[in-house]
């Protein structure tokens, strides 16, 4: 307020002093007019007194007259008497101040004369008239007597004479200087009009000049307010423009303001959003689910009891992805909203709005996470290498290079159309996931992950109509990881290998590893499995042996956890317990034949739907769709990829995993037996004979895979 | 002094707000393990501050603080919830509840939360 006052207190003070000039002029002019009055009543009276003179003079006369003729003189006396005391009233109200008659009638107030000049004519006057008066006085008095005796009418006619003859040599005289009197009056009342003419024309002046000195301060004051007002536009603009951050205002109808930064248009690409509808504006970036969640969010802003910091934790768009079409490309972003309440005197006006594109926040933090994740696979990788079967890992990584040399044979002669692509896709998949398959069984987390990434690849290709040599570049990407997996853990054990203890005790090794890794898939696929294992401890088998024997068990315990347990809740459901059951069982009969067997209690194998996939794939034909027996169908499982699961994950799902049971089965010369019944469960059973052939492995890698 | 009800359908959960207020402040009423019985512990103890679960049975918090609002509205709900959603924070705040914690909880952090629906 008294901001406000100092900004304007000179306008202030000069409209006082214009009001004051027009109130001084207006009381100036009632004041003049009012004396005017005065002035002029004195001036008539002046006049008058000219007349009484006269009249005097003449009644005088008259008397005069009438009294040698003996007639009657009242009337005579009477206007004799009227007529000198209204001038002998009237000039003693001029000489000492008084009341008079007043020439319209009533009363009348005379100033008193004051000037030397009215004074001297007074004064003149009172000389001549004073003695005239008092002898007309004592005239009248004698006169008005009703008897004279003769000694009075002698007496009145010797004073008529008197009177006559001072009036004769006098009243002239009188006359005159009244007739100066008025003439001196008229002077008096003209000067003083032409003073208040001049006091008011200069007062109208004054008021003039504040008028436009008011007008020139409110004018120049505007200006300044205006001059201000665009600068803090510009500042605003300047800073709008400039500012990283979408803004804008959105207030209790949810509409956005006039005024938005221009990052906001960058951001969702797209031109004026000023005075749309937030409900609008948002509805275009988040589902109806969310928009309804962040209308209420908004309103709740409004509420001034709910706390700004508390509504900040649950501000539903701290991270929202995008789409959004830039220069004519759809690309994906993270935007963060913020939002403040804008409070003016502690009420809530609306709420600001601001927006970042966090995308690239949300990139590193995504590649933090992968970075610690590959580094904890890789410390994983060397707890994993410091207490795995010394036996096994050299095997395996022989194995593996083995592997990775093929596929990089493979990827080194691309093909040259999209059937002998699949061909070739098909055999790098096979190879891979057999490595899955006992990376995941040593633990070795970091390949059996990057296996998978590779099948996912290899899937996703196959899809594609037609493939180029850019297509191969991702997956020799992955290739060369774990081809310098395999070089890291080289060296690590060579490091390790004066540590280490003799490699050649065989102790629950194979145990241990069978049962992390069905505690990893069940992990994995979110499932409660009770697993239970026994006789794997047989010392006197064959390496090679004992490595396929366990890749076997491997691709049964995942099939079990992954294709035969069901989820808890479904379990729930059936009626059974909610932890499902597989038990893995390695015996050696006496005749040295050895028997591989794995069983659950999960949904079993539901030939119904495999039938539909091998006819799909055009492995039966429709025709033969009821005929097929389920041994039939076994086969066919074994030895091609069938899987009846929608999405192929880290354990299961593309059907490699039975394909490669059979393979290795083949090379064991083993046989394959299932048991199932729909919904209870299913048992696999390996018979291998004693005398697998020999360098299995090396036969596994090259003969079943070429 | 403010009389605090806990509500929480965890004995655990009930122990540890107890152990944690501050009892400088607030003077325990009672705990209740569901929304109906907080109703009714309400209605005998009119408690002024509240600490509310969400997912109880029974009744579940929001349901709950709908009620306890349309008893009194000026008691001060302060939700302490397992469920880290924006929406289920939203709704129990247009309900009527004035504060929002998540499980875990730090003694901290609760303090700290049952003083700011109070000073409100």
């Amino acid at each position: 307020m008294s901001k406000v006052f100092g900004r304007y207190a000179a306008i202030i003070a000069t409209v006082v002093v214009f009001l004051t000039l027009v109130l001084g002029v207006l009381g100036l002019n009632f004041y003049t007019s009012f004396q005017t009055e005065v002035t002029a009543e004195a001036v008539n009276i002046a006049g008058r007194q000219r007349m009484l003179s006269q009249r005097t003079a003449k009644s005088l006369s008259n008397l005069n007259y009438k009294f040698y003729t003996q007639d009657d003189l009242s009337i005579d006396i009477a206007e004799l008497k009227a007529a000198s005391a209204l001038f002998d009233r009237s000039l003693k109200a001029f000489t000492n101040g008084g009341e008079t008659n007043s020439t319209k009638g009533g009363a009348a107030f005379l100033e008193q004369v004051t000037s030397d000049r009215g004074r001297e004519i007074l004064s003149q006057a009172n000389e001549l008239w004073g003695p005239f008066y008092d002898r007309l006085s004592t005239m009248v008095d004698l006169a008005e007597r009703s008897s004279l005796p003769i000694s009075g009418q002698r007496q009145l006619s010797g004073l008529i004479a008197d009177n006559v003859s001072y009036a004769n040599s006098n009243i002239n005289q009188i006359l005159k200087l009244m007739n100066d009197l008025t003439n001196y009056q008229e002077g008096q009342a003209t000067a003083s009009a032409d003073t208040s003419r001049l006091i008011q024309t200069l007062g109208i002046i004054a008021s003039l000049v504040c008028f436009a000195i008011i007008l020139f301060l409110i004018f120049g004051q505007l200006q300044r307010a205006d001059r201000k007002a665009l600068l803090a536009q510009r500042e605003t603009r300047k800073i709008f423009e400039t500012v990283d951050q979408g803004l804008f205002l959105i207030d209790r109808d949810f509409n956005m303001g006039s005024q938005q930064s221009k990052e906001l248009e960058r951001i969702f690409s797209s031109g004026f959003l000023a005075g749309k509808n937030l409900h609008t504006f948002i509805s275009d970036i988040v589902s109806s689910t969310d928009l309804e969640k962040v209308l209420r969010y908004v309103r709740l802003l409004f509420d001034p009891h709910k706390k700004q910091k508390l509504l900040q934790d649950l501000n539903p768009l701290k991270k929202l992805p995008i789409q959004v079409q830039d220069q004519g490309e759809l690309t994906s972003k993270y935007l963060r909203f913020s939002f403040s309440r804008v409070e003016n005197n502690g009420k809530i006006e609306g709420v600001l709005a601001s927006v970042s594109d966090i995308s690239n926040e949300i990139r590193l933090e995504n590649e933090l996470i992968e970075e610690t994740k590959r580094s904890e696979k890789q410390l994983e990788m060397i707890s994993v290498l410091l207490s795995a079967d010394a036996n096994m890992l050299p095997e395996f990584i022989k194995s593996s290079d083995r592997t990775y040399e093929k596929i990089n044979q493979i990827f080194r002669n691309p093909a040259r159309n999209s059937s002998e692509f699949k061909i070739k896709a098909d055999s790098v998949l096979t190879l891979v996931h057999a490595t899955k398959g006992e990376s995941s069984l040593l633990g070795l987390t970091i390949i059996s992950e990057t296996c998978h990434e590779i099948e996912d690849k290899i899937d996703q290709l196959k899809l594609k109509n037609d493939i180029g040599g850019d297509d191969f570049l991702s997956l020799t990407i992955l290739l060369d990881r774990l081809i310098s997996t395999n070089e890291q853990m080289k060296s690590v054990m060579s490091a390790v290998a004066g540590h280490s203890q003799s490699p050649q005790t065989i102790d629950s090794g194979e145990t241990q590893n069978l049962i992390k890794l069905a505690t990893d898939v069940s992990r994995r696929q979110h499932k409660e499995v009770a697993f239970s294992t026994g006789g794997f401890d047989m010392p006197h088998l064959a390496p090679d042996l004992r490595k396929n024997i366990l890749s076997l068990a491997s691709q049964l315990v995942r099939n079990a956890i992954s294709h035969g347990i069901e989820s808890s809740d479904i379990r729930k459901t059936l009626g059974k317990s909610e932890q499902g059951s597989v038990k893995l069982c390695l015996l050696q009969e006496n005749s040295g034949k050895l028997i591989l067997s794995c069983e659950d209690d999960g949904a079993g194998i539901n030939f119904e739907s495999i039938k539909l996939e091998a006819s799909k794939n055009g492995l039966i034909k429709a025709e033969d769709i009821d005929r097929v027996s389920s041994k039939q169908l076994l086969q066919l499982m074994l030895k091609n990829r069938l899987s009846t699961r929608t999405a192929a994950d880290a354990d299961a799902g593309r059907g490699a995993g039975l394909s490669v049971l059979g393979s290795i089965s083949d090379q064991l010369g083993a046989r394959v037996s299932l048991q199932t019944r729909q919904g209870v469960g299913a048992k696999f059973i390996i018979s291998i004979p004693k005398t697998a052939p020999e360098m299995a492995t090396k036969k596994l890698t090259e003969a079943s895979y070429a | 002094m403010h009389r605090l009800m806990i509500v929480d359908d965890s004995k655990l959960i009930r122990q540890r707000i107890a152990r944690e207020y501050d009892a400088d402040t607030f003077e325990l009423i009672g705990t209740a393990e569901n929304g109906a019985d907080a109703i009714d512990l309400f209605e005998q103890s009119s408690p002024d501050v509240v600490t509310m679960d969400l997912t109880m049975p029974k009744l579940d918090g929001i349901d709950c603080i709908e009620q306890l609002i349309s008893r009194d509205p000026s008691t001060k709900i302060l939700v302490i919830s397992a469920l880290n959603d924006t929406s289920i924070g939203i709704e129990a705040l247009e309900k009527g509840a004035m504060g929002f914690i998540t499980k875990p909880f730090s003694g901290a952090d609760l303090k700290a939360a049952l003083k700011e629906i109070i000073d409100d």
